[in-house]
Formats: C-alpha cells, sequence, structure tokens
C-alpha cells in the first residue's frame, strides 16, 4: 500500500463530519444500505459481486475526471458529467445491498460520493461564472477533503477485510 | 585535418597568404608598432578620443595571443585609454565607450581587442570582409588596453576612435537598497503612531545590533503596510519593469522553519498610514519559499515586477500559514544586509524560473556522473522500486505491481549494476504468492553457512499480512512462507507500509504501520525472515508515516525515521536489536512530507536523515553525530506522546540547489566516510503544485552529494542521474484525491525510489521508475525499473571514482557466461537450481554505427542505425538448447532503446520453423498478466518489418532501424519540457540495451506474456551517425582520453556564433563562445568525453564575465575541410546555439 492512500488521511484523528448535507447523506445511504431494511429490499450481493459493483462505479468516475481538464473543450459541461457520474455512482451503489461486514464501510463510501458530486458541482457553477482561478483553490482542498477522505477511508478498510476494490482502493 | 586558422574562409585569401608568406623574407617590418598618439582619454567633457594605427604589411596574425605584450611588438597595435569616471559614475548614469578601428579595404582584415586593466577581455571586434571593427564596453572605468590585431592585412593602416556616451539615469538606480531600521520596527509599525521606521536606501548598513520585523498570518495581502507582515518603505521613482532580486536572512524561533511560505508584495506609492490598495498600486507579487534557521539563514528571493512608481516603494514580506514557527527578518548590519536590486531582466516565462535564483547554489559536483539506465525489469511496473545492496556488492531491487495483482518482483545483479536477474521461478517469477502492496528488502550480517548473505522479502498483501520468503544464496533458492506467512495482525488491525534490517546472520526485524491503533510496531524473525514471532515492540507512536529501517552494526544501533501528524520529522533508534525504542525529534515543518523521510548511518556512526516538505516541495537534510545518538531517547509507547527532544541535530539543510524548484520522493544514502551523503529525488526546475494534471514539468532525477554533511553548513553538488526527463508533468502525492482533482493528478510514480551505496565497489545505484509517459497526456504507462549507477566523481567510502566508460559511446561488451538460464527457483531450500549459461543468448558485445542496407552492406545516406549484436554462439544446437532448457517457443534478442519521448524496440526473432525474422515496434503495453491489453507490462510484438542478418557461424545479428523511426528529443517547450522531433544526424538516443528473452507462449511475438530473461549488456547513450558503419562489429566503450581543439563559427539569428576550444582529457581546457546575445567563457575543468570523431564538454563557466553558468558542448569532427563539423552549445540560462561550422574547424583527436 503506498503512501499517499492512507497520506491523505490526514484528518484521520480529527475527521469532522460536521457538514449537515454530509452527515444527512452518510445516514440516509446508512439506513437504505443497511441489512434489515425489509423484504423488499434488494439481494445481499456476494463479495465478489460486490466487488464488481464498485470498481465498475469508480470506473465511471474515473473516466468522467479524466475529461475534465482545462484544454480538453468546455470545462464547464464537463463539469456537470463529473458531477452527475458521482451522484450517478453514488445512486448506483446506494441501491444495493452490501456483504454485511461491509455494510458501514459501504454506506460510508456512498455519502462520500454524494458530498464530493456537492463539490464538484460547486466547482462548476464557479466555473461558469468566470473564475478561472476556481480549479486551481478546488485542487490545493483535495489534502484535505473531507468527502475524499470518507471515500478513501470507507475503501481501505473494505480492503482491510480482504475486498479487492480496484482502482479506489489502490491509491 | 588541416588545424586552419580560425578564420580563413577564401580561397583567393589562401592564395595571397601563401604569396604572402613565400615573400615575407622580402618585406621589411615597419618598425616599432606604436598608435599614434599611443594614449588618450575620454570621459564627461571630453567625448571622443581618436588615434592613427600603424600601417601592416603582408601581415597574418592569428589573435592576441600572438602578439608581443607592450612596447616594441612590432606585430600588433597597442592603445592605451583612459576612462576618466569612478565606477560609481554609472550608479546613476547608463552607457559605456565604443571603441572603432577603420581601414580602407574590406579585403584587409583587423581585429580589435579590449581589456580592463586587470587583463580581462572586456570587448571585442573580429569579424571577417568589413573594413571596420566596433566594440562597446558598458560602464567601465580606470584603464582599457586596446589591442589591434592585423589578422591578414596585404597593405593598410587603420584610424581608431573611442567614444565616451552616458546618460543620466531618469529613474532611480538598480541599487543595491539596504534594509534599514529601529530595534523596535516591529513595534513601529503598529497601527498608531510612532510611525514605520523600516526603510530602505543605497546606503551600506553600519549598525552593529540588526533589525528584525517577525510576519503572522496575513489575510489580506493587498493591504500594504500591514502590521502583521515585515515591510520596507523607501524613495524611489521612475517606471520598474522586470524584478526584484532580494537577499535577506531570516531566522525562525526554536526549531528550524523549512520552506516556509511567504508572500512578497511590492507596492508603488502606498499611502503613509497604509490599507487596502487597488490593484495598479500592486507592481509585484511571489509567494518565495523561505528557509530559516535558529541563527540567520540568507535566502534569495526573485520577485517580478511590473509598473510607475512616483515616490515611494513598500517591500512587503507576509506569512501565509499560521502554523509557520515565528520568523523574522534580520537587516541593517554588516552580518545581515538585507538588501534588494533592482532588475530590468524580464521576470521568467510561465512558471520556469531562472538558475541561481529562489534557491541555494550548487557546490563542485568533483566530476560526480552515472551510466545510462539499465532496466533492472523491462516488462513489469513495479512502482515505488526499493533497492538495497549487499556486502557482496550484489544489488537487488523490488517493487510491488499492486496487491489486485498479487504481485510484488524482484532482481538482483551480481555484476555492479550491469546486468539484472529475475528472482522467483521464470518466466513469471514471483518470490511467493501474494504480495502487491509493497516489498521489503534485507540482507544478513555476516555469510551463512553456504558462504552468503542471507536475503530476506517481505510483501505486504490487501493490508492484512505479509507474504515472506528467505533465501540462503542470492535468491538461487527461495523459500516462502505463503501469501500470509506473517499473519502480523496480532494486536489491533490492519498492517501497511513495512521494512526490513537485518541485525545479524539470521535475525531480521520486520517494522510495519499499523492502523489500528497506529503505531509502528516490530517484530523479529531468527529463521532469516522465513517466519516472524509476536509483535516484540512498539517503535513509534502514532505515526503518519515510518521510513526504512538502518543498522549500525559497529555501535549495534537500529534506527529508522518516521513522520507525524503534526508534521514533525522523527527518530526512533534501538540499542538493543529492536526489543525496546526511544525517540528523538529531528525538525518541525509546515506541512507534511512529500515522500517518506529516510536516515542512513555511515561508518563512525553518524546519522542522517532527509525529507522533502509539500508546498514548498524542497529536500533537506539534517545530521546527529554519533556521540548524540544515545541522547535520542525520548520513552516510546502505543499511542503514547510524541517525541520532544531534539539532542541536537544540525540546522535542516535545503537539499536541492541551483534551478530546481520542485521535489518529491528523496532519499538518502551513507555508509561511508563521515560527513559523506547523498540524495536524491525527483525533480524539476518548474515551480508549483504538483499534485494535479494542471502542472507542466519535464522531471529528472537527480542525485546531490555532500562531502561535508557533518558541518552546519553543509553543501551539495546536484546532477542529474538520468540523461533524458524520465517523467513529465504531474507526480501526484494525494492518494484517492489524485484521481478526483481537476484535471487528474498522476499517481503512477506512487511514493518513493530509492538509492543505495555499494560498501563493495564504492559506488552509489539509484533505482526509480519510468513510466514513459508523453507530456500532457493524463498517467504514466508501465512503470518500468531502472537502474544508474555511478561511474565517476566523489564516492561516499572516501574516494574519488574514475570513469571506465563513457555515456555516450558505440559499443559495449559484455561479460560472456552471464545468459543464466533458470537462474532462480522458487521451492524447496535444495537443491540448487539448474541454472546454465545459455550461449544463443550470451551477449558479447553490442556495437552502434550508421545504418547499413544489410542486402548489399552499402551505407545508407542520411540513414538510421545498425545495430550488431555479438552472442557466445547461434548453431541451431544453442538456438534449440536454449529453448529446451527455457521452456521457449521463440528466442528474442531485443535493442530497446529511448527513442524521443517513449522506449521502443528493434528485435531478431527465432522459432524452430520461421529461422529469423527482424521487426520494430513503438512502446507497446500489456495487462498484469503480460499479455492482452492493459497498462501492467511491456510487450515487445515486433510489428513493422525492419531489415537484419545473421551470421549464425560467426555468432553475429544485425539489426538495421531505419531513419524514419527515430526521433530525438528538441527544443524545450513554454514549460521547460524537451519537444519531440525527427532525428537528424547526431541526434541521441537513450538507454540502448540488449536484451535476450524467451517467449515460452508462442512462436511468434503476436503472442507475448513474461518474456523468460537470459541476459543484457550495459547501456549507452548513442549518437545517430557515430561510430563505424554498421557497428563495425567491435567492443569496448568510448574513448577513455582524447582532446579537442578549434574554433570558428556557425551560423545564428542575425549573424554569427564563434567559437574557440582546447580541451584534454585531464580536465584542462576552456571554450569561449560569443554571438546573438551570448557571450559565454568557461572557467574551471572541463569535462571530456569522446566517442569516435564526437565529443562532449562540459563544465562551468560565466556568461557577460559574471553571470555564473554550467555548459555543455558537442562537437563533431567532419573531416579534412572542416565543414562538415558541427558546433552545439547549450548553457545552463537556456541558451543555446549550434550548427555546421560555417568557417574553421575542430579536431577530435585521441590522445
Amino acid at each position: 500500500m503506498s503512501r499517499s492512500s492512507l497520506g491523505s488521511r490526514r484528518l484521520t484523528r480529527a475527521l469532522r463530519l460536521t457538514a449537515g448535507a454530509l452527515l444527512a447523506s452518510l445516514l440516509l445511504v446508512a439506513a437504505l444500505a443497511l441489512p434489515g431494511r425489509g423484504a423488499g429490499g434488494p439481494e445481499q450481493l456476494s463479495k465478489p459481486a460486490y466487488e464488481r459493483e464498485v470498481r465498475s462505479a469508480y470506473a465511471d468516475v474515473q473516466t468522467a475526471f479524466s475529461s475534465a481538464r482545462p484544454g480538453a473543450g468546455d470545462l464547464g459541461p464537463r463539469l456537470a458529467e463529473a458531477a452527475t457520474t458521482l451522484s450517478l455512482a453514488a445512486a448506483s451503489l446506494g441501491s444495493i445491498r452490501p456483504p454485511g461486514e461491509v455494510a458501514q464501510e459501504h454506506a460510508r463510501l456512498v455519502a462520500g460520493l454524494n458530498a464530493y458530486a456537492t463539490d464538484v458541482a460547486a466547482l462548476r457553477a464557479a466555473v461558469a461564472a468566470g473564475d478561472e482561478r476556481a480549479p486551481a483553490a478546488f485542487n490545493a482542498r483535495i489534502p484535505t477533503s473531507e468527502p475524499i477522505e470518507l471515500m478513501a477511508e470507507a475503501a481501505e478498510a473494505m480492503t482491510f477485510k480482504g475486498y479487492d476494490l480496484g482502482r479506489i482502493a489502490e491509491d | 585535418m588541416e588545424h586552419a586558422r580560425a578564420r580563413s574562409s577564401s580561397t583567393s585569401r589562401f592564395v595571397l597568404l601563401g604569396l604572402a608568406l613565400g615573400l615575407a623574407a622580402l618585406v621589411l617590418a615597419a618598425g616599432a608598432r606604436a598608435a599614434d598618439p599611443p594614449q588618450g582619454t575620454v570621459g564627461p567633457g571630453n567625448e571622443t578620443a581618436a588615434w592613427q594605427g600603424e600601417t601592416y604589411t603582408l601581415s597574418n596574425t592569428d589573435g592576441p595571443e600572438s602578439c608581443p605584450s607592450g612596447d616594441g611588438d612590432a606585430t600588433c597595435d597597442h592603445y592605451t585609454l583612459d576612462v576618466g569616471v569612478a565606477a560609481t559614475h554609472w550608479d546613476t548614469h547608463d552607457g559605456g565607450v565604443r571603441i572603432a578601428i577603420q581601414w580602407a579595404n574590406p579585403a584587409d582584415d583587423f581585429d580589435l581587442y579590449v581589456y580592463d586593466s586587470a587583463g580581462n577581455e572586456v570587448g571585442r571586434g573580429a569579424s571577417p570582409l568589413t573594413n571596420g571593427e566596433e566594440a562597446f564596453v558598458p560602464e567601465p572605468s580606470g584603464t582599457l588596453r586596446v589591442l589591434v590585431v592585423p589578422f591578414l592585412v596585404t597593405s593598410s593602416a587603420y584610424t581608431g576612435t573611442a567614444a565616451f556616451e552616458s546618460e543620466a539615469g531618469g529613474a532611480s538606480g538598480p541599487g543595491p537598497y539596504y534594509l534599514h531600521g529601529e530595534p523596535n520596527d516591529d513595534a513601529n509599525k503598529a497601527p498608531g503612531p510612532p510611525d514605520p521606521t523600516a526603510t530602505f536606501d543605497t546606503s551600506p548598513p553600519t549598525d552593529v545590533a540588526p533589525a528584525s520585523q517577525g510576519t503572522t498570518a496575513v489575510v489580506n495581502e493587498d493591504f500594504a503596510k500591514n502590521f502583521l507582515a515585515a515591510f520596507w518603505s523607501g524613495s524611489y521613482s521612475g517606471p520598474i519593469d522586470g524584478s526584484l532580486e532580494i537577499r535577506w536572512w531570516w531566522t525562525s524561533a526554536g526549531a528550524a522553519a523549512t520552506g516556509a511560505q511567504v508572500s512578497v508584495t511590492v507596492f508603488a506609492d502606498a499611502p503613509a498610514d497604509g490599507g487596502v490598495v487597488p490593484p495598479e498600486q500592486i507592481i509585484g507579487r511571489k509567494l518565495v519559499t523561505i528557509t530559516a534557521g535558529p541563527t540567520p539563514v540568507e535566502n534569495v528571493s526573485i520577485v517580478p515586477v511590473s509598473g510607475n512608481v512616483d515616490a515611494e516603494l513598500t517591500i512587503q514580506a507576509a506569512s501565509l500559514t499560521a502554523t509557520a514557527p515565528d520568523i523574522r527578518v534580520h537587516y541593517d548590519t554588516a552580518q545581515f544586509p538585507s538588501q534588494f536590486l533592482v532588475s530590468d531582466e524580464a521576470p521568467p516565462p510561465g512558471n520556469v524560473t531562472p538558475p541561481g535564483v529562489d534557491g541555494l547554489a550548487s557546490a563542485p559536483s568533483g566530476g560526480l556522473a552515472f551510466s545510462a539506465s539499465v532496466p533492472a525489469e523491462h516488462q513489469r511496473d513495479e512502482s515505488e522500486p526499493l533497492i538495497e545492496i549487499n556486502k557482496d556488492g550484489h544489488l537487488f531491487t523490488c517493487g510491488p505491481t499492486g496487491f489486485s495483482n498479487a504481485s510484488d518482483y524482484a532482481q538482483i545483479s551480481t555484476d555492479g549494476g550491469d546486468q539484472f536477474h529475475l528472482l522467483g521461478t521464470p518466466p513469471r517469477g514471483q518470490q511467493g504468492a501474494g504480495g502487491g502492496g509493497d516489498c521489503g528488502l534485507a540482507f544478513g550480517t555476516s555469510r551463512n553457512p553456504q558462504g552468503f548473505y542471507q536475503y530476506a522479502y517481505t510483501g505486504l498483501g490487501p493490508l492484512t499480512g505479509f507474504v515472506t520468503t528467505t533465501s540462503p544464496n542470492n535468491g538461487r533458492n527461495m523459500v516462502t512462507g505463503g501469501p500470509f506467512g506473517n499473519g502480523v495482525t496480532n494486536q489491533g488491525g490492519g498492517a501497511d507500509r513495512q521494512w526490513n534490517v537485518f541485525v545479524g546472520e539470521q535475525t531480521v526485524l520486520l517494522n510495519y504501520n499499523q492502523q489500528a491503533p497506529r503505531n509502528v510496531v516490530v517484530q523479529r524473525s531468527t529463521d532469516g525472515g522465513l517466519t516472524y514471532g509476536p509483535i516484540s515492540s512498539v517503535g513509534a507512536p502514532t505515526p503518519l508515516f515510518p521510513g526504512p529501517m538502518r543498522y549500525d552494526e559497529a555501535r549495534d544501533v537500529v534506527a529508522f525515521p518516521w513522520d507525524s501528524f503534526e508534521n514533525h520529522i522523527n527518530l526512533s533508534i534501538s540499542r538493543d536489536r529492536g526489543l525496546t525504542w526511544t525517540a528523538c525529534q529531528v525538525a518541525v515543518n509546515d506541512a507534511p512530507a512529500a515522500g517518506f523521510a529516510t536516515a542512513d548511518f555511515d561508518r563512525d556512526g553518524n546519522v542522517y536523515v532527509a525529507w522533502a516538505v509539500e508546498g514548498s516541495y524542497h529536500t533537506y537534510m539534517s545530521s546527529l553525530p554519533a556521540a548524540k545518538v544515545a541522547d535520542c531517547n525520548d520513552p516510546v509507547r502505543a499511542n503514547g506522546p510524541q517525541p520532544t527532544t531534539d539532542p541536537g541535530w544540525s540546522t535542516p539543510v535545503q537539499v536541492d540547489r541551483d534551478d530546481v524548484r520542485t521535489t518529491v520522493f528523496p532519499w538518502l544514502a551513507a555508509g561511508g566516510a563521515p560527513g559523506r551523503v547523498a540524495v536524491t529525488f525527483y525533480g524539476t526546475p518548474t515551480e508549483g503544485n504538483p499534485n494535479t494534471g494542471a502542472f507542466k514539468a519535464a522531471w529528472d532525477v537527480y542525485v546531490n552529494q555532500s562531502l561535508n554533511a557533518l558541518a552546519p553548513d553543509a553543501t551539495f553538488s546536484q546532477v542529474k542521474a538520468t540523461t533524458h526527463p524520465f517523467h513529465f508533468d504531474s507526480i501526484c502525492l494525494n492518494g484517492l484525491g489524485c484521481d478526483l482533482s481537476v484535471p487528474q493528478g498522476d499517481r503512477s510514480l506512487a511514493d518513493f525510489f530509492a538509492i543505495d551505496w555499494n560498501p563493495k565497489l564504492d559506488r552509489l545505484s539509484v533505482v526509480f521508475n519510468r513510466p514513459n509517459k508523453i507530456p500532457d497526456e493524463p498517467s504514466g504507462h508501465v512503470a518500468n525499473v531502472m537502474v544508474v549507477n555511478q561511474i565517476a566523481g566523489p564516492t561516499n567510502g572516501g574516494t574519488t571514482a574514475t570513469p571506465t566508460r563513457a555515456v555516450v559511446r558505440t559499443s559495449s561488451t559484455d561479460p560472456a557466461g552471464d545468459a543464466l538460464s533458470s537462474y532462480s527457483l522458487l521451492g524447496p531450500p535444495a537443491p540448487p537450481p539448474p541454472t546454465a549459461n545459455e550461449p544463443a543468448a550470451d551477449f558479447l558485445s553490442v556495437a552502434l554505427g550508421p545504418e547499413l542496407d544489410l542486402h548489399t552492406n552499402a551505407l545508407v545516406p542520411d540513414g538510421g542505425l545498425t545495430a550488431t549484436l555479438k552472442l557466445a554462439g547461434l548453431s541451431n544446437t544453442a538456438l534449440l538448447d536454449t529453448t529446451t532448457r527455457t521452456g521457449s517457443q521463440s528466442l528474442l534478442w531485443l535493442v530497446r532503446f529511448t527513442n524521443g519521448y517513449q522506449d521502443v524496440a528493434a528485435s531478431a526473432r527465432w522459432n524452430p520453423v520461421e529461422g529469423f525474422t527482424f521487426g520494430y515496434n513503438d512502446y507497446t503495453t500489456g495487462s498484469a498478466q503480460c499479455g492482452g491489453s492493459g497498462e501492467k507490462c511491456v510487450l515487445y510484438p515486433g510489428g513493422e518489418p525492419i531489415q537484419g542478418h545473421v551470421d549464425q557461424a560467426k555468432g553475429v545479428i544485425r539489426i538495421s532501424v531505419p531513419r524514419y523511426l527515430l526521433r530525438a528529443l528538441g527544443p524545450p517547450d513554454a514549460h521547460g519540457r524537451p519537444t519531440q522531433v525527427p532525428a537528424t544526424n547526431g541526434s541521441r538516443i537513450y538507454d540502448v540495451t540488449a536484451i535476450s528473452v524467451g517467449n515460452t507462449l508462442s512462436p511468434v511475438q503476436t503472442l507475448q506474456s513474461f518474456l523468460y530473461p537470459l541476459d543484457n549488456a550495459p547501456p549507452l547513450d548513442y549518437l545517430i551517425g557515430s561510430g563505424g558503419a554498421g557497428g563495425g562489429g567491435g567492443g569496448g566503450g568510448g574513448e577513455a582520453g582524447c582532446k579537442v581543439n578549434g574554433g570558428g563559427a556557425i551560423a545564428v539569428a542575425g549573424g554569427e556564433g564563434r567559437f574557440s576550444t582546447d580541451a584534454h582529457a585531464d580536465g584542462k581546457g576552456k571554450v569561449d563562445y560569443r554571438g546573438g546575445d551570448t557571450d559565454f567563457r568557461s572557467s574551471g575543468p572541463v569535462r571530456l568525453t569522446c566517442t569516435g570523431t564526437s565529443a562532449r564538454l562540459e563544465g562551468s563557466g560565466f556568461v557577460d564575465r559574471d553571470d555564473p553558468v554550467t555548459y555543455t558542448v558537442d562537437v563533431t569532427d567532419g573531416g579534412e575541410a572542416g565543414r562538415t563539423d558541427t558546433f552545439a552549445i547549450r548553457l545552463s540560462n537556456g541558451k543555446t546555439a549550434g550548427g555546421t561550422l560555417t568557417r574553421g574547424n575542430v579536431q577530435v583527436k585521441p590522445r
């Protein structure tokens, strides 16, 4: 495991999940994802099936971000697409029922995706308003981004439990 | 080749000269030469002077060196010119003295040289085919000596004039302006009276005690005369369009501040009582990096400025980080004369800054140099490569492919780093099932019963445990404990970043970053690293990450550095071989470390630690004398307090120098003589945040060496260990955040690379990743493992290495008997594997030369290259034996090289049905299993047919690569990244390495997986067109000794560039070049490397007499006439020039 995958967890000892939206999202997704949701809920996924779901959802996110770069066309629409992809990934993962042993980590992962979608949407709005410095400021905040911290923590915790989630857990 | 005089370009001139020389005996010299009058004066009120020069008949004088000095010189004419102003005149005036000579007939040729009173040449006019020469001497004072050389004169006199040109400056001068103030400057800048008392003017300080000002975090940088910042105001008027060069001294309270970020703002005519000013009054701003220590440390900062100042200029320095230590500027004494200069030099383009500013100058390198890069592993992805060298001088490298692939790979070199064998059963070569997250390597401290140093490996699985492997015989037999051979998490949960070190013949320590609770924990193995006991101790409490462990065998001390969540760098030590630990604080930083902190002992037990800091992205080193190591004794307990004791670490010294602005992943190696350390890092002159895809840069591997690392003012040399950039643009340290940046950052280099000192050979070796990224691509590709080895210069052991072969050359020899099949087997400890030499794969030599048509053996005009590979045997029997012993269906001989940006290969292939075929491919990658598509493995399909020829009886393979396939690195773009251009004669291709492998999967190369590695030859860089045609079939390396001399001109924009050179292999010599706006002269030793008729000269010198630069000059000797000779010069200030000679010639001769 490389240094930075954990090094980004600089808030580990003082993670402050006070943002209302983030917390609400976390609780909502946790409520949806935890076992005992009801007879009408989705089937609980096996470990391999769950790994595939996460890998697939994150691959879409990666693809969206790979095109969200200045110089690759109009940045605003590409950021909108990235935000949408994050939201879709969160919705997609939020609709599945993970193995019980990673239910809590799964909830945190989905919450992180949702919250980060909000951050990217805000960036998109700033860019649309002509703030050329917004991407640099956005990037400067990444080392202390709570949504990313949440996703990285969740992915790493699932790795501890033997889950191979691919890129999202590697670095 | 005739060593023609530098400037004779006309045939008629030669005829004339011949006649002249023939009649020389009949010609009477015109008596004692003297200008008339011989002396004159210019200055204010006496603007011109003139003289009549001597008449010369049939004169032919090479240059000023041929002129006897002073009176009685019958060869040249002398004139003395007194300039009647003091040097200070030019503080307030612009101008100089213009000296000119003129004569009637352009067929005659006088040259003009001007020297100052110290004998330095300060002006020159020496052009052909004119009837006049002119030299302008800027801002002179005192006496000038004018020398007129009758270069080629049939019969002519000349007239001389001197004109004094001086114009009062319309604005304030360039300075220096010294910062002044009172002891209570800090208090006086507070709101309300008394008024601020910090000022500047041109008077040098005379106070005894320095004034000082501190700065704390400033919210609004646009607030002029901000009492939270440090600022100075002074009289100034006029436009400023250039930069301020500020030299100032900084301290920090308590621990040293390394890499503090300070925003410098320059205000024009700020209100007396300060406040937020409109944008037009902010004429300059830059974020600079400051190094501050307990005692004042001098820093140089360059701030671009542009605007007009009516009456007052204000310079303000504001710390931007609230966590920065109390940093202060000291000024107004002779000891700390903080000051600034106003320069009209344009700010550097983009974010590339010029050399020597905002940084520290490097110490002389003493010729420290490294080989071309050899792939320790040319297929696999092994980001985060580690190198460790055992007492026999064998190099071991390893790296993980990711635990998704459950794969670490490792290699060994038993010949000092020229060739690497894969460890584990080939062709895949794993050391055990599992791993892939991180790898650790270590060796026994004494020989085992089999006579070797025991080898131990650990590979991190998916954060739940480690695969373990041990080998008693340099990796030939490898025994593994299985994928979870070490079920480590018997206390708490989660395991991460592990390191190993032996503290005995079979006793190994393993430390790793336990996640919950977060501590560095330590385990011991007494069976050479096969199994480990329960956690025996806690080595560090609540770390961010531990660095590698090191063992001082003589004093029985184990140590490892680590960084904390508070951004402290600490060191833990154990004096009972890992049973208990204590710790101390090394340094306090403003920001997290940019990579691991690493440490090492020298042979006397002194400890050195290196680390880099995010934000500033500079690298630092601190040392602790052996006598104080025992004082590193704060108690360590699980999740206990952080260490606070500093037992005497030196003030951190910035390691990166000169034009390097951004560094990541430093790694330190000592091991030898006291005070000698080497620190490697990835570095670039580009400044900024490397974490995002917006960062545009060319990266090299640097090795900075200190020969006095124990001194408080330790110095570092700085050399590039790579001969071409190994990576471009972002290197992202933000983990998952790299993927989610806009644009995405590049994680392909992971988090470290490494350097180690070879105690047997007394050389340094560096392992690094080369991901073959093209500029502007979002990410690197396959992180191949490359190694460079020290070939020259000061060694960590205290000696000086003498190069045995040049980096740029045309051939390599390779020992016989080193193409080993079954080198390593993973399995039971005995018997040893059936290792055999494979003659069909055993390179004896590799030679490159101009391209031959291999059908006709004719030289191809403007061709590419032909590689000639000499093997021990290519008989059908030898070929079949190798396929049988390796289980291969086909064999390949690759000529792999970096072709512009990326690695390519020309290959010869053989299978029993088709015999030999030949192909070329650009960079091609495959999956983690080395097949199909993906970005985890390099493949060699060789799909483009090229010419080849095999003489099986002689064991010779020849492969020709046409010119159209070859590329070169061209002039840099705006971000300092080389462009890629079509190759021409003299273009350089890099890291040329011949590699022999077997394909166990298929007889054809459209199907490949892990190739069976057998042999490789030492790498070289090659200049297209050099060497004997077809490579000549020879062996040997570059020429060890040679000399270069000559001179002439090349065409440059707006005229010509003139040069002269005389350099020898012993380092004596010089290079001078003048052309365009460049006036360069070398100083000090010249490092000369010759390859055939080409040569490279490297060293340092000055531009415009006092601007220090380094230079690289490449010359080729094209033949007798000199008209195909080439000369190219590249200066570290970015200036370049080159081309075929328009006049003169160059000789490259063996010694």
